[in-house]
């Protein structure tokens, strides 16, 4: 395995399966992380990472695709899933399997400790959500996937500064809503 | 210039850490993936994203725009012209039920499919769209096994046909999945879901073995679909899976305690250098040399960039063991060419 991502990207347009499964095997672990943090939600995660890599290979059968910066195109795809997926939800999404938990703990309680950081790992999720699309997605990628700015400029097409000022912005937002305000 | 304060890091970094991957459906996952790769051998051009429960106008423009050749093409317009004025005619109603035990390759199938596109957009509430869902999950496998027994000759292009039945098959029971979870009784709505998964992956798997060659290979990896869904279904059912992924949150948190003695962020990392530690130009690097060089260094970049939050399960999908589950991951593998040190 010696490609770049460039040349590996070149041979997946042409359909060469074995790129596409360096592909997946590349990047489905990364990008499973990344939805399960946002989702809080293996199973939906799992689906993120199959829908992410089945778009990927619908617009590769359709000669679209991304033309470089793979790795970003496919960090889109799934941010744009999820995102999908909370605004056609609402923000009663991230409980789909808590909802049974719950009433499992009915019967057998959880660990008290388990559920304060559920509670806590939901606050922050929807304070996320409370961004602007553009803020989020440079917060999660700076923050939690410790890309450069150069990366997420690449992953949300804008320019550098435009990530420097979306990052600040997005901080002082997340600061306001999680620290000013106990009930956010 | 330090951007974050301690405080809200400190608040970040509670969804930094995300349970471990289970390595079943990691492998369910890759399956997916590589059947859809080997689906393109069959002929099909995936269009999944067509076929979702919203944005039914432009399903319907979908159903009528998808042949390639221009007489089949025409045969469909002129047939949505008909079925448009037997609608406006008032024969909407009849034409609709006509329509409902239409098979692929009909061509009263596409109003078939609207008309239960529609019902969903309209069911307003969750339990009626749950067992829509559910009826017309079993509409598919039927038109399946039709196919199969019928023959495909009468079907311009069986491959396609089968595989977007497929997908829809698969939509209803992720539909019905979720909804499963909104309903008013959980568990009852997912017993009943397994009821419905069980009779179809059986009745496929009776089909199969008599199954066109051509086929066998759909009727397959429909089931293998099926099976992993009862799988999903199967655990949530059970108390001990839920038990076992909560020890595992409660493992990985005493893990962190004592990897952070200082009382760090959970991510002082265990998993291989990422680019702010291996320094410039690292081998394999696709992006460079990550935040270190950045003029607004991100507060995860101090604690290194092996963020380590769900290490992959020895033997997961030929993946390296211990794998650091951030993107960069992937770029650090050995021999990965890039642009280091961009």
């Amino acid at each position: 395995m010696h490609d770049s991502e460039e040349q590996l990207l070149c041979r997946a347009k042409k359909y060469d399966k074995e790129a596409l499964s360096l592909i997946y095997d590349q990047y489905n672990t990364g990008l499973y992380v990344y939805a399960a943090r946002l989702l809080g939600n293996p199973f939906l995660a799992e689906e993120c990472v199959s829908e992410t890599f089945s778009r990927f290979l619908g617009a590769v059968k359709q000669g679209k695709g991304p033309r470089n910066y793979l790795k970003a195109y496919l960090y889109r795809i799934a941010h744009n899933w999820i995102a999908d997926y909370y605004r056609k939800k609402g923000t009663e999404a991230t409980s789909l399997i808590d909802e049974d938990l719950v009433e499992i703990e009915d019967k057998k309680p959880l660990p008290r400790i388990d559920v304060e950081l559920r509670a806590q790992q939901e606050q922050i999720r929807e304070a996320l959500w409370q961004l602007t699309p553009d803020q989020r997605q440079v917060i999660l990628l700076k923050y939690y996937e410790d890309w450069s700015n150069t990366q997420v400029a690449k992953a949300i097409e804008k320019p550098i500064g435009a990530v420097k000022a979306l990052h600040h912005r997005g901080l002082t937002r997340l600061r306001k809503l999680l620290l000013s305000n106990e009930d956010v | 210039m330090k951007m974050m304060d301690s405080e809200l890091e400190k608040i970040l970094d509670t969804i930094k850490e995300v349970p471990l991957r289970d390595p079943d459906m990691a492998e369910n996952s890759r399956a997916r993936y590589f059947n859809e790769l080997k689906s393109v051998e069959f002929g099909a051009v995936s269009n999944g994203d067509n076929l979702r429960h919203t944005n039914w106008i432009q399903k319907i423009c979908y159903l009528f725009k998808t042949r390639k050749e221009f007489v089949p093409m025409l045969t469909q317009i002129i047939s949505a012209i008909l079925i448009a004025a037997t609608l406006i005619a008032g024969g909407g109603g009849a034409t609709v039920y006509a329509s409902q035990n239409a098979m692929p390759g009909n061509t009263l199938y596409p109003v078939k499919i609207w008309s239960e596109d529609t019902r969903l957009a309209f069911a307003q509430n969750t339990s009626n769209q749950f067992d829509l869902n559910l009826e017309y999950a079993n509409r598919r496998v039927e038109e399946l096994i039709n196919m199969d027994e019928e023959g495909l000759s009468e079907i311009d292009d069986p491959a396609e046909t089968s595989i977007r039945i497929m997908e829809r098959l698969q939509l209803h029971i992720q539909e019905a999945l979720r909804l499963a979870g909104e309903v008013g009784d959980p568990e009852k709505a997912m017993i009943k879901l397994q009821t419905h998964l069980q009779t179809q992956t059986r009745l496929l798997a009776q089909q199969t073995e008599s199954a066109d060659p051509e086929f066998e290979k759909l009727m397959l990896q429909t089931q293998m679909m099926l099976q992993e869904r009862l799988r999903l279904i199967d655990e949530q059912l059970d108390p001990l899976y839920i038990r076992q992924q909560n020890q595992v949150q409660e493992q990985n948190q005493i893990h962190t305690e004592t990897k952070t003695p200082n009382g760090n962020p959970a991510t002082a990392g265990e998993g291989p250098k990422g680019p702010a530690e291996t320094a410039q130009g690292t081998p394999g690097s696709g992006y460079g040399p990550g935040p270190d060089v950045e003029e607004t260094p991100t507060p995860g970049g101090q604690f290194g960039p092996g963020a380590q939050h769900t290490p992959v399960e020895p033997g997961n999908n030929g993946q390296p063991s211990q794998a650091p589950l951030e993107p960069n991951n992937g770029d650090n593998k050995p021999g990965n060419g890039g642009k280091g040190g961009k």
